[in-house]
């Protein structure tokens, strides 16, 4: 016999020996320990409790569920409607046409300007009746919505104006008609 | 072997000796427990006390530790079924069981390592005998004899060659059930095994 299949042999031989090792009786407490163990389960930490997956059943009738979702959506609605202080809703201004308003004959005219902006701090008006000085005619900010509002007199013809909202540049968005500058921007223009 | 053994096994130990689970019947026991009925565990229970109690015993030599460990490592499963992924697997959960007992064993074998406590060959106490062994008394004196040598023998090897030995010798499983048990290649374990058994005849006086 080679040394190679002598020691195959003695590697059954103690094989055989170990397996008769598998023949044990546990002890009759095993089980029931067991079972007292995980009928009281350890207390969850939080963190065990975050992770363990549940099955939640949610019971409720087509009404409620109809209920609540339309009070979901009054809420976001609500919450879309009413800006936390300094929210930006719409960086781009909405202009109201100005409104003029004098007798017919009249040399000056009122003009109330009026510019939505949500967000902005500070909207000035600027153009040929002010010498084009953005610090010379301030915008009063109406209650809440973000609404500018200025009355001027302007002597009847033609004016060019822009707005300036927090030192940026803004052409009316909703002015009767513009103007190239000259520099490449157009001047909002308003005929009285 | 002692005098007080029982003649008979358990019937479940006797009736699972094969440990020839049904994955199908455990996938639905393992079900019914994550839904939270925690009986349908003690099934699972019956099924595997023996190799959970034998693999701890033959790592530890205590029967004592071997049943602490046996429980902690069936609790333990327990809470964590719901990442147990058998997917079908045939003998999924026995693997990752003996899986969680090896680590277990391991655990209080670092443990004892750390306060310095001797292992101690008491192994062979309330074993039990064979159910149809029609030998002499002597015979029977002299296996329980052998079994006793074996187990101080194991006890005094690495338990990385214990370990090896106690799933491929003692419990019979193949090295393909074995690899994910310890998570190691099978080339691995084929080298490990013949130095565990090397080291087993070299402690037992049967070098070649």
């Amino acid at each position: 016999m080679s040394e190679r299949d002598s020691l195959t042999t003695q590697d059954d031989e103690l094989g055989a020996r170990l397996a008769t090792l598998r023949e044990v009786t546990p002890p009759p407490s095993l089980v029931p320990r067991v079972m007292q163990r995980i009928a009281v389960p350890a207390r969850d930490t939080l963190w065990t409790w975050l992770r363990r997956p549940r099955r939640f059943e949610l019971r409720m009738s087509p009404l409620a569920l109809g209920g609540l979702a339309v009070a979901g959506l009054l809420f976001f609605a609500l919450l879309a409607r009413n800006p936390r202080p300094g929210q930006v809703l719409s960086a781009r201004p909405t202009a109201v046409l100005p409104v003029v308003a004098s007798a017919p004959e009249a040399e000056v005219v009122l003009v109330r300007f009026v510019l939505v902006t949500r967000g902005a701090h500070r909207v000035a008006l600027a153009g040929d009746f002010n010498g084009w000085d953005p610090d010379h005619t301030l915008l009063d900010k109406a209650e809440g919505d973000g609404t500018f509002v200025a009355n001027l007199w302007l002597t009847r013809g033609a004016h060019e104006y822009m707005f300036v909202v927090d030192g940026q540049w803004v052409p009316d968005p909703s002015a009767p008609s513009r103007i190239p500058d000259g520099f490449g921007r157009t001047n909002s223009l308003l005929w009285l | 072997m002692t005098g007080d053994a029982s003649l008979a096994l358990p019937i479940e130990s006797a009736t699972l000796r094969s440990d020839a689970p049904c994955p199908d019947e455990e996938e639905v026991l393992i079900n019914r427990c994550l839904a939270g009925e925690p009986e349908a565990f003690r099934p699972l229970v019956q099924r595997y006390q023996r190799v959970t109690f034998s693999v701890a015993l033959r790592m530890l030599g205590s029967r004592a530790d071997a049943e602490d460990v046996a429980q902690q490592a069936l609790a333990d499963a327990y809470a964590a079924l719901d990442r147990f992924r058998g997917e079908g697997r045939k003998r999924a959960f026995y693997t990752w069981l003996l899986r969680i007992t090896i680590n277990r064993a391991k655990d209080v074998l670092k443990s004892k390592k750390r306060t310095e406590e001797p292992l101690c060959a008491e192994a062979e106490g309330g074993e039990a005998m064979f159910a149809h062994d029609p030998g002499s008394p002597e015979t029977h004196a002299g296996q329980a004899e052998d079994r006793r040598r074996l187990q101080a023998a194991l006890l005094t090897l690495p338990p990385k060659y214990r370990e090896v030995l106690v799933l491929k010798d003692v419990e019979g499983l193949a090295y393909e059930e074995i690899r994910p048990i310890l998570r190691l290649p099978i080339t691995t374990l084929k080298i490990r095994m013949i130095r565990a058994r090397a080291r087993m005849r070299a402690v037992l006086g049967e070098g070649s």
